[in-house]
């Protein structure tokens, strides 16, 4: 069946069911791949955002905790406090996107119980957080954000004005140098106070307050420096316990003061810090865990989703393999199939057809050659005819000689034959008259006969008187001596007799030997006449035969002619077969380069059936053509005056016709030439 | 001329010479009734081949002998000259008349002792009683046979028997 499909539907046919396997493959995959996409969609659009969102809501919450932690820290500044209530709000912001989003996502059972209990914890945080966050904003109102700090600071600085003070009560009672301290600008507090700003008023109004004494304090150290290097201990002293101290003293209780602040900052810190690390902590930690329970929940989820997916894709990698290997071992297997029947079917046919163009090709060199043997033949054969014609010619002077002839000799045995008849009638007559010398010998030895007959018997009557005689005894003497005499005389006449009887039969003998010559002779003249006759007759029936000779000769000279044009048409056909045959061998070869081309598109360019008759044919083209030349040449020479065969001028229209035969025969010899690039060409484009 | 009805040694006497198959024979001439020419010889059937038959001679019924087969010699047409001899003898029996069929007659010849030879032997195994004697006449020579002799015993009685049948 598939055989007998044609080479389109074949293909066809193929395609399609290569298609469908693609189709199928592909359906195979698709459909994997969507019910992957539907678990990635889940996974995305679900567990993932859920998990996002669930992540999200920790991170936030993780960053309001890092938040609030990093409020607690006293070191910040004012930008950076502002940063971290954005980052709050921020983090809130993107909580309660997460919060709507996972709040939005499908959830089970155990997720959704989840979330309520989540989001309960989370309300309740927020309550914590928002106290917490008021304490912040009070301590933001106090303005010290790190009490702790200022308070170091503080106490660094009364710690530096009580050394300070020592030193110079050091100077004053030891001596030695003192180093710095005279410019309140160089002074930590001095350089700190410089640059100090706060809102809170109650501290603006004691580094306000401050100012002044601090600076009378370090001018009052400077002098004491120089009451010290001008030796002006009591100046200096003075200075000291005058000045000094109580600057000191001064600035010192201002800077309690401000400790005062710092002081109630510090409580709210501490405040902020138990609520944060208790009751935030806590709720924290329980909405944390509540999400983290929700976050495993969701991992889990999202985990059997991953996995399920991982193994659903397993699966539909395995099916997408089998049936990309099934598709491709279809495929291969059918397009093998089909090529190979195909490239068979397609090389048996170019084998056959290369077997065809190849015999085609010898056949029509054989042709050429046959055709060419035939114009050959033909020309012998005009050749032949001339020669048939002048025999003829001979022939029928030589038929009118022997009719003339023939007729003489009717004329010359005419008269033999009268004389014969003569002759025999006079052969007749003496046969008569011998005939009738031997009746009349034959009457003549009847009577001899009877006389010796009687001689017989009178010899017997003597023998038996001898006989009586000599029984009579004497008596009988006489009668014996009677008895010899009577057959003595008995022996007598049968002696004459028998000479008689001899002559008679010697001239009957010889009559007979007349007869009998007679009768030769007679015979012989009968024979003659015969003869004669016979002759007479032969030549009648010679001048006949030559009338029929000259008439049949007549006859064959129209048919040498016949012949002749005959010849002349064989030679105009042998040279048209000729040139068929050139076609046929032109047609072979192109046949042969079409059958290269095929097999070219078959094989792949390695393979080429060689071209093997082009020579050949042109070779045998050439030889015709020279071959016809030749037989034009002796055509046209003039036979010596055979005018049975010159049918006037058609001999010579009939040469100018082949001459013109051989001008195309020519050409066409020549395009085989021309054939054979056009061949190539055609072939390159390939 | 001696007359002798007797034979004696003396063979001496007139012979009727005949012919037969080129060879002239001799037959005594008193044992010689006539001669007469060839006549219709009438046949009789269960009789050897050399007797011919019989003839009706004035009446009388004759046996008649073909000598040439008698003699064993081959048989020969009839012609013209063909004589049958008609001879007496005398048999173991009595006198027979018979005749004999010969070629030619010739002559009756006077034969005188001197010119008659005895018969040669040929052996001991044939006979030849029946031959008298050879005589010479003109150079030629005759066998003179002993017609008593010539048919033997057992032919003569044949012969009778023949001239009984007929």
């Amino acid at each position: 069946m598939f055989k007998n499909m044609k080479l389109s539907t074949k293909l066809t046919g193929s395609f399609i069911l290569v298609a469908l396997i693609t189709l199928g493959v592909g359906m195979v995959s698709w459909y994997g791949i969507s019910t992957l996409n539907s678990h990635v969609h889940e996974i995305g659009e679900v567990r993932i955002p859920m998990k996002d969102s669930v992540n999200t809501i920790i991170n936030n919450l993780i960053n309001i905790k890092v938040a609030q932690r990093t409020l607690l820290d006293p070191t910040l500044s004012k930008e950076e406090r502002q940063r971290q209530y954005d980052n709050v709000e921020v983090a809130r912001k993107n909580y309660k996107a997460a919060f709507d989003a996972y709040d939005a996502l499908p959830k089970n059972e155990e997720a959704a119980k989840q979330w309520k209990e989540f989001v309960a914890a989370v309300d309740a945080w927020k309550i914590e957080n928002n106290k917490f966050f008021d304490l912040t904003k009070e301590l933001e109102t106090m303005g010290i954000p790190n009490p702790d700090l200022l308070e170091s600071k503080m106490e660094r600085f009364s710690k530096d004005h009580y050394r300070l003070t020592s030193q110079v009560f050091n100077m004053v009672e030891t001596g030695g140098t003192l180093e710095g301290g005279e410019d309140p600008t160089q002074c930590a507090l001095g350089k700190w106070m410089a640059t100090y700003r706060t809102e809170n008023p109650t501290l603006n109004n004691a580094v306000q307050a401050i100012l002044e004494p601090h600076r009378k304090f370090h001018e009052a150290v400077k002098q004491f420096k120089l009451a010290m290097a001008n030796k002006q201990k009591d100046k200096a002293v003075e200075l000291a316990t005058k000045e000094m101290a109580p600057l000191s003293a001064t600035v010192i209780g201002f800077m309690e003061t401000m400790l005062g602040e710092v002081g109630k900052a510090q409580d709210t810190i501490h405040k902020m810090n138990a609520q944060l690390m208790t009751n935030c902590l806590e709720k924290q930690t329980i909405a944390l865990n509540i999400l983290a329970k929700l976050a495993e929940n969701t991992d889990a989820l999202t985990k059997d989703a991953v996995k399920s997916a991982a193994q659903y894709s397993i699966r539909a990698k395995t099916m997408s393999v089998i049936g990309i290997i099934l598709g491709t071992v279809l495929a291969l297997t059918l397009g093998l199939f089909l090529s190979i029947t195909l490239s068979r079917q397609l090389n048996q046919i170019i084998a056959y057809l290369l077997g065809c163009s190849e015999q085609v090709a010898s056949a029509s060199g054989q042709v050429a050659q046959s055709s060419q043997q035939m114009a050959e033949g033909a020309s012998e054969q005009a050749s032949s005819l001339e020669e048939v014609s002048s025999s003829l010619e001979e022939m029928a002077s030589m038929t009118k000689q022997n009719a003339d002839s023939a007729k003489q000799t009717n004329a010359t045995a005419t008269e033999a034959r009268v004389g014969a008849e003569k002759g025999s009638e006079v052969m007749r007559r003496m046969a008569g008259a011998i005939d009738k010398i031997k009746s009349s010998s034959d009457q003549t030895a009847k009577i001899l006969k009877t006389i010796d007959e009687i001689a017989f018997q009178t010899n017997l009557l003597a023998l038996n008187a001898a006989v009586e005689a000599a029984r009579a005894g004497d008596a009988g003497k006489g009668f014996a001596v009677v008895a010899e005499e009577v057959r003595n005389l008995a022996m007598r006449s049968a002696e004459a007799a028998k000479n008689t009887a001899a002559l008679i039969e010697e001239s009957q003998k010889n009559a007979d030997n007349g007869v009998k010559v007679s009768a030769e002779v007679a015979e012989i003249l009968n024979q003659i006449v015969a003869g004669s006759q016979k002759v007479t007759q032969l030549s009648a029936e010679v001048s006949a035969g030559s009338i029929e000779q000259a008439q049949g000769i007549e006859q064959v000279n129209v048919a040498v002619a016949q012949m002749d044009k005959v010849t002349q048409s064989n030679a105009a056909n042998a040279e048209e077969s000729a040139s068929a045959s050139e076609q046929l061998s032109v047609q072979a070869r192109e046949l042969n380069d079409m059958v290269n081309v095929l097999v070219q598109i078959v094989g792949g360019s390695g393979s080429g059936a060689g071209l093997k008759t082009s020579a050949a044919s042109t070779h045998l083209a050439g030889d015709h053509g020279l071959m016809t030349h030749k037989m034009e040449a002796r055509r046209d020479s003039p036979a010596p005056g055979h005018s049975l065969l010159r049918q006037g001028n058609g001999g010579s229209r009939k040469a100018a016709q082949r001459k013109g035969a051989l001008a195309t025969a020519g050409s066409r010899i020549s395009r085989p030439e021309e054939v054979i690039p056009l061949g190539d060409d055609d072939l390159k484009e390939f | 001329m001696e007359t002798n009805g007797t034979m004696q040694l003396n063979r001496a006497g007139k012979y009727l010479t005949f012919e037969l198959k080129g060879e002239i024979y001799g037959l005594e001439i008193l044992k010689v009734q006539e001669i007469i020419g060839l006549m219709n010889v009438t046949r009789v059937p269960k009789t050897p081949d050399f007797i011919r038959g019989v003839i009706n001679l004035r009446g009388k019924v004759i046996p008649v002998v073909d000598l040439r087969l008698k003699f064993m010699m081959e048989s020969k047409e009839d012609s013209e000259r063909t004589c049958i001899i008609v001879v007496q003898f005398k048999s173991a029996a009595a006198a027979m008349t018979m005749g004999i069929i010969v070629d030619e007659v010739k002559e009756v010849v006077n034969i005188e002792n001197g010119q008659i030879e005895d018969t040669p032997s040929f052996g001991a195994d044939t006979n030849t009683d029946f031959i008298l004697g050879v005589g010479k006449v003109n150079q030629k020579v005759v066998m003179l046979l002993d017609v008593d002799k010539v048919l033997s015993y057992g032919d003569a009685t044949l012969m009778e028997q023949t001239i009984e049948q007929v």
